[in-house]
């Protein structure tokens, strides 16, 4: 899942994602910053407290990923885009979340 | 909460971390002890480490020893640091909403998921560990003491900032009993409770020993010295107190000494003794010089919405504290624990001659002890 960074989230240095349900799934998640290039590189991570298998919550979430001070090989704008990433086994796999608001 | 009663709630302090009463991964002992030393002296199963989850058995169908909670830890202890400086940021907003939102979504739902954990044996969906997904997190015992931390964290930032504007739908909404946020939001005023900074090791001490803490006089030969039993005691320590609950404030003075395993003290026993582990002073309040009823608390009750102090001579809520920990620490010397602990109290008037024990009038009698930080 792919976000572009926001005006807040670069002024506050965290990003927070809402989400329109508490997913079922939880875990650790990391945020990865992707340039024109494709470089990649880790700039935060979350964690989601997820509702579990047979759990009907419908209340909704957030994701919030502390950023990083802007250094001089990085430095963070409006509209960058961020991947959001799962832990999965030993390492971390894309993933998809029904997305309402980023700040 | 009836005002009788002063039921202690531990909550766990997710911020802190001490070699003497944390385990390496990071969860205090208390909770992560798979076994623990009851007041018998008998190792028996720890039930704030697991306990049997119906999520597991009934919506699982696990059997056997699956059927308890577990805990995956791995990533706790590095995590503490981070935890601590994420709640001192937050209390620094005092808006309402986004403090909830970054409190509950970053370092309440973060213990959650660290607390929970993943490993491959876990038979839970995804592999993770009980806390870590809402349907299952509350039938792990740690879980409501992390509740509880959560509860003071809010209790901490509503003293940070006492008047901020609470949204309308909280004030508004059922909570309890048909209760609304507005007649609740204030714990201490209408939940009749606070918390306090003793740790759980001093709390569960004090309860531990609260309940096997029997008195009796001695024989007639010695019958001006009261015998409490504390059951066992483990050394390390670096406090140790006697505490009298619901103590009477009385009407003389009295000095009341404290003597370790030394059934044959009195008066004459005096402070030199190695039996010597301390002593109270109480200062008597005199006989009354109002009116009648002036000095009788039982007519001075106060309502929830008297300001007025409590009356002094009510004893609800007294702990009069002796500090032991000197003579205790000398009885108890190289010794790992002291299996039925006994102390011997001796009351004293005013000329220094031991008077009966009831001179002196209190509920119960029990030991806290302080681990070190």
């Amino acid at each position: 899942m792919d976000v572009r960074l926001t005006d807040k989230a670069v002024k506050d240095r965290v990003l927070r994602i809402w989400l329109r349900r508490v997913p079922e799934a939880g875990g650790f998640l990391q945020a990865w910053h992707i340039d024109a290039n494709e470089n990649e590189r880790q700039i935060g991570s979350a964690t989601l407290y997820g509702r579990g298998v047979g759990s009907t919550a419908q209340e909704r979430a957030m994701l919030l990923f502390r950023l990083p001070s802007d250094t001089d090989d990085l430095k963070l704008s409006v509209g960058d885009r961020v991947q959001i990433r799962i832990e999965e086994g030993s390492g971390f796999k894309e993933l998809n979340l029904d997305v309402s608001e980023i700040e | 909460m009836d005002d009788e009663l002063e039921p202690t709630l531990p909550y766990w302090d997710w911020r802190q971390f001490a070699t003497a009463t944390h385990a390496s991964n990071g969860l205090p002992k208390v909770v992560d002890d798979a076994t623990y030393t009851n007041s018998a002296g008998d190792d028996v199963p720890n039930p704030l480490a697991r306990a049997h989850s119906l999520y597991r058995s009934i919506a699982l169908g696990l059997t056997g020893d699956e059927i308890f909670t577990r805990r995956y830890t791995t990533r706790l202890r590095s995590n503490i640091p981070l935890l601590e400086d994420e709640v001192e940021r937050y209390l620094t907003n005092p808006n309402f909403e986004a403090f909830q939102a970054d409190f509950n979504f970053a370092a309440h739902g973060g213990i959650h998921v660290l607390t929970g954990g993943t490993d491959t044996s876990s038979p839970l969906p995804r592999s993770i560990g009980d806390m870590g997904s809402t349907v299952s997190a509350s039938y792990d015992p740690v879980f409501w003491l992390h509740h509880a931390m959560c509860d003071k964290v809010w209790a901490d930032w509503q003293a940070l900032w006492p008047a901020a504007n609470i949204p309308q739908h909280v004030l508004d909404t059922v909570v309890y009993d048909g209760r609304v946020g507005r007649d609740l939001i204030d714990a201490e005023t209408s939940l009749r409770y606070i918390y306090s900074e003793d740790s759980v090791e001093a709390a569960i001490g004090a309860l531990g020993t609260a309940d096997s803490a029997p008195e009796a006089t001695l024989s007639a030969a010695a019958s001006n010295v009261t015998e409490v039993r504390l059951g066992m005691v483990k050394a390390g320590f670096v406090r140790a107190e006697l505490e009298f609950h619901r103590m009477r404030p009385p009407t003389e003075s009295f000095e009341l000494r404290a003597y370790v395993d030394n059934a044959s003290c009195d008066a004459s026993t005096g402070y030199k003794d190695k039996s010597y582990a301390g002593r109270l002073v109480f200062f008597g309040h005199g006989t009354c010089p109002g009116a009648p009823g002036h000095c009788n608390p039982a007519l001075a009750v106060r309502d929830d919405y008297d300001q007025r102090y409590k009356h002094p001579l009510r004893y609800e809520h007294t702990r009069y504290r002796l500090d032991i920990t000197r003579g205790l620490r000398r009885f108890i010397g190289r010794k790992k624990t002291v299996k039925d602990l006994k102390i011997y109290l001796v009351t004293l008037d005013d000329k220094g001659e031991a008077v009966a024990p009831e001179a002196l009038v209190y509920d119960q009698c029990s030991l806290r002890t302080y681990a070190k930080n």
